[in-house]
């Protein structure tokens, strides 16, 4: 029995016991008590998407958290190092990236998404989100062509490293994980900032230094919260992976090591193209509807003592009238309530 | 008897989870021990469907204004007891002003 329903009961035995502490017999008590409790099917049904939402975070989270750490699973195995004597690095670890995205297009369908595309919010704007990509990392382009000339021994390996190795990383972490996040409800920085963690938690090494690890849970922690905002701005997966793709291209095509470079030299372009693609998508797209919208949304489901006010907000969410306007209406409201107060 | 039920809904319209954030402004209390307290200390007046309470309390536990534990109780059965949080503590207070203020302005217009 789950503590839902212990919790449910609860109340209609003590709701008959009162009856019957009041003079009705057993039984017209308990049918009384479920009278005045409501249709318990129906509660039962607005609380258990809770439950099931707590159980398909934690798959998400393990299926996230196996992905990372594929590659440490996979290096237990002897064919696994013969492709790599064998191969070029990226051929084993290209194995390795379809293994991850099997695993998480699998947990996609086992938690009941059949348009996976849509799942991942891989679409068709690709070619805008390189351009945005390109414009972007421009500091970087200008910056390291000033700098230093080129040198690609292997253009399959920058291939690898630029576009295809964040390709897989975008999927896993931002369009799996964290959008499935999104999708159960959980607010954008919780989302965030679980993804983060298991990510940082999957990549600690044995034997390392404290500081290395807290390094690691920054870098991964700013990087990521990045990569999931753009996604929650642009609504797309391509516009993170455009980002992502031509930093680490320029990096690779210029052979960009930091301490060759001096380290700082390379940290202020990467920072300016970071900046650059906070402005744009600022300028450019708009914030999804609010945390509280969302609740609002909710209490529909919900229960029957909501603000008149909000309800009809509630209403109109159902109507699908654009969030935008939505936000308006609350502002109003807000505003109008300030005015009452004053 | 039908209008009589509806009008009761119609009173409650708004009020669930500034009641709910009332009742646990003293003590933490289960879902049962907050329809008593609704029920007694508006003499009655209110009443509500009980089961409505369990959807607002989930909803306002995974916003954070409330947090739940559970402990046996006098009769020794364990129950899900709710206390406010500081963030319940804060939304009463924003709450209780939006209606007084909403009150007044009715009363206003009704005068």
């Amino acid at each position: 029995v789950s503590k839902i329903d212990d919790e449910l009961q609860f109340h209609l035995d003590m709701l008959a016991r009162e009856l019957i502490a009041k003079g009705m017999d057993p039984e017209a008590a308990r049918s009384e008590a479920l009278r005045r409790f409501g249709d318990v099917d129906v509660i039962r049904g607005i609380l258990a998407p809770n439950r099931t939402a707590r159980r398909r975070s934690i798959v998400i989270l393990a299926v996230l958290g196996l992905s990372m750490v594929m590659q440490r699973i996979l290096w237990t195995l002897g064919f696994y190092h013969a492709l790599y004597k064998a191969f070029p690095f990226y051929v084993p670890e290209t194995l390795k990236n379809l293994l991850e995205i099997g695993v998480c297009l699998a947990a996609l369908l086992a938690l009941g998404e059949r348009r996976l595309g849509r799942a991942l919010a891989v679409d068709r704007t690709w070619p805008r989100a390189l351009a945005f990509g390109v414009v972007c990392t421009l500091p970087m382009l200008v910056g390291f062509a000033l700098a230093r000339g080129s040198n690609v021994k292997d253009g399959l390996a920058v291939v690898y490293l630029a576009f295809w190795s964040p390709f897989i990383e975008e999927v896993v972490t931002r369009g799996f994980a964290f959008l499935s996040l999104r999708r159960l409800g959980w607010p954008l920085w919780p989302a965030v900032t679980a993804c983060a963690m298991v990510t940082g938690l999957a990549h600690i090494e044995k034997g390392q230094s404290a500081a290395a690890i807290l390094g690691l849970f920054a870098f991964t922690g700013i990087g990521g919260a990045m990569f999931c905002w753009l996604l929650e701005r642009w609504g797309s997966l391509w516009f993170p992976w455009a980002l992502h793709a031509l930093m680490n291209f320029w990096w690779e095509v210029f052979n960009v090591a930091p301490t060759a470079l001096g380290g700082w030299y390379a940290f202020v372009l990467q920072n300016a193209s970071v900046l650059l693609a906070i402005l744009i998508t600022l300028k450019l797209t708009k914030a999804r509807p609010s945390r509280a919208l969302q609740l609002l949304a909710d209490d529909r489901l919900g229960d029957r003592g909501e603000l008149h006010v909000r309800r009809s907000l509630v209403d109109l969410a159902h109507l699908r009238i654009a969030p935008v306007f939505l936000d308006g209406v609350l502002l109003r409201v807000a505003v109008a309530s300030k005015q009452l107060n004053g | 008897m039908r209008g009589k039920k509806s009008e009761e809904v119609a009173l409650l319209q708004g009020t669930l989870d500034l009641l709910v954030l009332r009742s646990l402004d003293l003590e933490p209390l289960h879902g049962y021990g907050i329809a008593r307290w609704i029920a007694s200390a508006s003499g009655d007046a209110l009443r509500i469907e009980e089961g409505s309470l369990y959807p607002a309390l989930h909803r306002m536990e995974d916003a954070g204004w409330l947090s739940a534990e559970w402990k046996p109780t006098d009769t020794g059965r364990r129950a899900k007891f709710y206390r406010l949080t500081r963030a319940g503590r804060r939304a009463l207070g924003n709450e209780s002003s939006v209606w007084r203020a909403f009150v007044a302005a009715v009363e206003k217009v009704m005068s």
